[in-house]
């Protein structure tokens, strides 16, 4: 041994010099020893110990594992290494006695064995045995090492991940569909054996290949749990720690360590799965977990149709091109149903999930069928389309027999359908902000809206008999159809008639179904809108219902949101609690808003609570309030609606209307909101549209005040 | 079950890694004392069970000493360092003094009889001289460079994977990897002068 000081030297020279080729070795410890010519040759000399390798008892740990080959586990030996995860290795082992063949062998890695990774160690064994499904990897055997640690052997599957798979053999939408079915069976199965798989993914389902055919297998019941007497007990927490691989299937509320975890956890993954192989992505991406898991938190997945659109486009070119299409193509073809069932497996709120991954495949096999899925919103239109789509030559008849309301509407569905593929995209873009399971609907109505050449007044005239001949016997069908035929009058500027269906459809459902959700508010909403548009103030009683209902309905979702809303519109009827301070309110409806998911329905709820305070607050000549309210409408309407939506355009007016009621009226804000209006470019909105006759009605009206008011210029 | 099992369930383990992690010197001779009665006392209870011929694989020893003292502590990063240094340093000494006592049955057969069915044959193969001349000259090491001294003890007794010998020094899987040839040639340069 040198000296501290030089051996301090020696370990930096021989590092350094380790990095060198060895050609230039002896030169760089030349230059590095100088004179220290001890120091030269020990450094030489390590170098040179170096290049021989290890040699000796160094070569011969106690402890360093025996090479895959020679090593054994029961009547296995042990070949490469399969995968390692957390807690446990999966090597691929051979068995010759009693029968030859290949199985995966899972064992617990050295040093993760806790009581935790045995239970679940012990779980995932229990799981396995429990089940015999073709589509989940089968148990064969099971026992201990000699110092008592657990291992099994299962069925090997020499196959690809799922999505890989799907990529490789470039499956179009329907095969993928075909793979993750008996996928969702398999889980079903768990579920029904009492077992919780809790850890799905891509990597988790292999395919190997059987008679020629692919088939899915679930491996990795790694963290499964046995349902009965424990929930989550043994559900493993997400920690910051975990890959995050591991994170981007998981349910928000596994995710969440208070969440209560059912078997809907893994309908979310599936969900999740079904999504990456729809869109090529999972449904929340990112470098890291905290990310995804504020995201899981606090946000609603992108419709996958949507997300194969805001790809980059040599990305969704690729994505396009593993499913045999174009990204336009293929987002059309994920729009509707698929986008629909996606996002309904990924419902945050387990109770609007699916219940079972059995129904997930039952929509996904109505989906195929071109049946109506149960995951869209049951709308007359919406059968009627998926009728129309199965039954071409049925239709064709039927109209014949069936009347105005089929012929028109087929038509009109028609008409939709030609104009789709050319604008579709252009739309979709614009709507992207919106929950874009309602961006079909919207763009039907939109083209209803904005077209009047197409005979809908006659087709609603006699629609009548119709409605009762299709939807007599169904109250919900008919108040559905009532509703659409009222807001399609609104939309005509027929507001008598559209009374009279949205008072039936407001009686079916309230008197006739007891039903106070969103489709009761939309009903009102559209009922208040019927007489402001009219010219008459909103029957005061009608409003107050709408102000509850939208309160009620919010405060369900977030009670935080609730209890602010009721305080604006305790501020509506003028008695707000002291220290109700309008400012406060706005700023925390606005935050609360804008953290919750599935805003659209929430807009309704919070546009109708402000809307309506706005008004009390004009009445009640609070002006600067009332204008403070109105700017956060309109952010928030900006923010909810497409710039050509229908719907934005009507309530601006509207809204400019409210505005313009007032005494003294808010002139810079109604020019504000109508200019929004008058700037629409024609092909959304045409020039001689009677909404442009009202708007220009308003300004004028704005410009020269009637004949008994006088008002500082 | 070995009668040790019970004995270092939860809070002794606990509190002594507790005082490891905020730097008692004391608390680390315990937890080294405590991991190398658990490795012994597997040990006996394997001999005990599968005869004395049996050669044990030191792995499963350090393996199963991990699962019987961490059953009920919480497994962090933290307890994964200090234990695997503590069982590197009791396997350690398990070799050694199997290495001297078959040393000492070459020379004097009166040797008491309370140390010879202890332990199991925990390095198959190994010339006696290699394991304690090993010894002698890691000891050199760790006075000279401390650190891939540790690399050396992880790796070659505690039996953890240079990724994980890099993880439980707390440095970079390169530099616990130039450690490692560094030290290794260090150490076979030094048993070899040693041996002539």
């Amino acid at each position: 041994m040198l000296d501290a000081e030089r051996e301090r030297r020696l370990a930096e020279i021989f590092r350094r010099a380790l990095d060198l080729a060895p050609g230039k070795r002896e030169a760089f410890l030349a230059a590095e020893c100088g004179g220290d010519g001890e120091l030269r040759v020990r450094a030489a000399e390590l170098l040179a110990e170096e290049s021989k390798g290890t040699s000796g008892v160094l070569g011969r740990s106690p402890l360093r594992e025996a090479p895959a080959g020679e090593r054994r586990i029961g009547p296995y030996r042990l070949l490469e290494v399969l995968g390692e995860g957390g807690m446990g290795t999966v090597h691929l082992a051979e068995q010759t006695e009693p029968v030859s063949r290949r199985v995966a062998l899972k064992t617990i890695r050295l040093g993760m064995a806790s009581e935790e990774v045995l239970a679940r160690f012990a779980g995932e064994r229990q799981a396995l045995a429990t089940l015999n499904h073709p589509n989940i990897a089968k148990i064969h055997d099971a026992g201990a090492t000699e110092s008592g640690l657990p291992w099994f052997a299962m069925e090997h599957c020499p196959g690809p991940p799922l999505g890989a798979y799907c990529d490789r053999a470039r499956l179009p939408v329907e095969g993928r569909i075909g793979l993750l079915l008996p996928v969702c069976e398999a889980i079903e199965h768990a579920h029904r054996r009492g077992v919780l798989h809790g850890d799905l993914k891509p990597g988790n389902v292999l395919v190997v290949q059987a008679d020629g055919r692919p088939v899915p297998k679930v491996i990795d019941f790694g963290v499964a749990v046995a349902l009965a007497g424990r929930s989550r007990a043994g559900l493993p927490l997400p920690s910051v720690g975990k890959a995050v691989g591991t994170w981007l299937y998981m349910s928000p509320e596994q995710a969440d360590p208070n969440g209560d975890v059912d078997t809907r956890a893994d309908v979310w993954a599936l969900g999740a799965i079904l999504y990456e192989l729809l869109a090529g992505v999972p449904p929340f991406q990112a470098e890291e977990v905290s990310a995804i898991a504020a995201a899981l938190k606090s946000q609603v997945p992108r419709p996958p149709s949507g997300r194969v659109l805001a790809l980059s486009p040599p990305e969704a070119k690729n994505v396009a091109e593993a499913r045999r299409t174009t990204p336009a193509a293929l987002a059309r073809r994920l729009s509707g149903d698929l986008d629909a069932i996606a996002l309904k497996a990924l419902e945050r709120d387990v109770a609007r999930r699916y219940d079972s991954p059995a129904e997930l495949a039952a929509d996904l096999r109505r989906h195929l069928r071109r049946e109506p899925v149960s995951a869209r919103p049951s709308t007359a239109s919406y059968r009627l389309a998926r009728f129309v789509r199965r039954h071409r030559v049925a239709v064709a008849l039927s109209i014949l027999a069936c009347g105005a309301l089929l012929a028109g509407l087929a038509a009109a569905f028609r008409g939709a359908q030609r104009a789709w593929d050319g604008e579709f995209n252009r739309r979709m873009a614009a709507e992207r902000r919106l929950d874009e399971g309602l961006a079909h609907r919207r763009f039907v109505r939109h083209r209803v809206f904005a077209r009047g050449d197409l005979p809908i007044s006659e087709l609603l005239a006699g629609s009548d008999p119709a409605i009762a001949l299709l939807f007599g016997s169904d109250p919900g069908q008919e108040a559905a159809v009532r509703f659409a035929v009222g807001v399609a009058w609104l939309d005509l500027d027929q507001t008598k008639e559209a009374r009279r269906h949205l008072e039936r459809a407001d009686w079916l459902l309230t008197k006739k179904l007891g039903r106070n959700d969103v489709d009761s508010l939309l009903t009102l909403d559209a009922l208040i809108r019927a007489a402001r548009q009219s010219g008459t103030a909103p029957d005061d009683g009608l409003v107050r219902r709408s102000v509850d209902l939208a309160v009620t309905l919010a405060n369900e979702r977030d009670g935080d949101l609730g209890l602010d809303l009721a305080a604006l519109a305790a501020v509506r009827e003028g008695r707000a609690p002291p220290g109700a301070e309008v400012t406060a309110l706005l700023r925390a409806v606005s935050e609360e808003f804008s953290r919750l998911p599935r805003r659209w329905e929430m807009a309704v709820c919070v546009g109708r609570v402000l809307i309506e305070t706005t008004a009390g607050l004009l009445r009640q000549g609070r002006t600067e309030e009332a204008e403070e309210i109105s700017e956060t409408i309109e952010r928030l309407a900006e923010e909810v609606f497409a710039p050509s939506d229908a719907e934005r355009l009507l309530f601006f007016w509207r809204f400019a209307e409210l505005h313009a009621a007032a005494s003294p009226p808010l002139e810079r804000r109604v020019a504000h909101l109508l200019s929004k209006v008058s700037s629409t470019p024609e092909e959304d909105l045409p020039a001689d549209h009677w909404l442009r006759g009202r708007v220009r009605d308003l300004e004028a009206r704005m410009e020269r005040p009637g004949a008994g008011e006088t008002r500082p210029r | 079950m070995s009668p040790a099992a019970g004995k270092h369930e939860g809070p002794p383990i606990t509190e002594c890694l507790r005082r490891v992690g905020s730097g008692d010197r004391r608390a680390g001779k315990e937890l080294l004392g405590l991991v190398y009665e658990e490795l012994r006392a597997i040990a006996r209870g394997r001999v005990a069970r599968v005869g004395r011929a049996q050669t044990v694989q030191a792995t499963d020893l350090v393996h199963e000493a991990w699962i019987r003292l961490f059953a009920n502590a919480p497994p962090g990063f933290e307890n994964r360092a200090h234990f695997f240094g503590a069982a590197a340093n009791a396997m350690r000494n398990i070799l050694v003094e199997q290495a001297r006592r078959k040393g000492s049955r070459k020379r004097d057969v009166s040797r008491k009889a309370k140390l010879s069915g202890d332990l199991p044959e925990v390095l198959p193969g190994a010339p006696v001289e290699d394991v304690l001349s090993l010894h002698e000259a890691l000891g050199k090491l760790e006075s000279a460079h401390e650190r891939p001294a540790k690399v050396v003890s992880l790796h070659f007794f505690a039996g953890l994977s240079m990724p994980e010998v890099a993880e439980v020094a707390g440095v970079s899987l390169a530099t616990a990897e130039r450690d490692w040839k560094f030290a290794r040639s260090w150490l076979q340069r030094e048993m070899g002068e040693g041996g002539r």
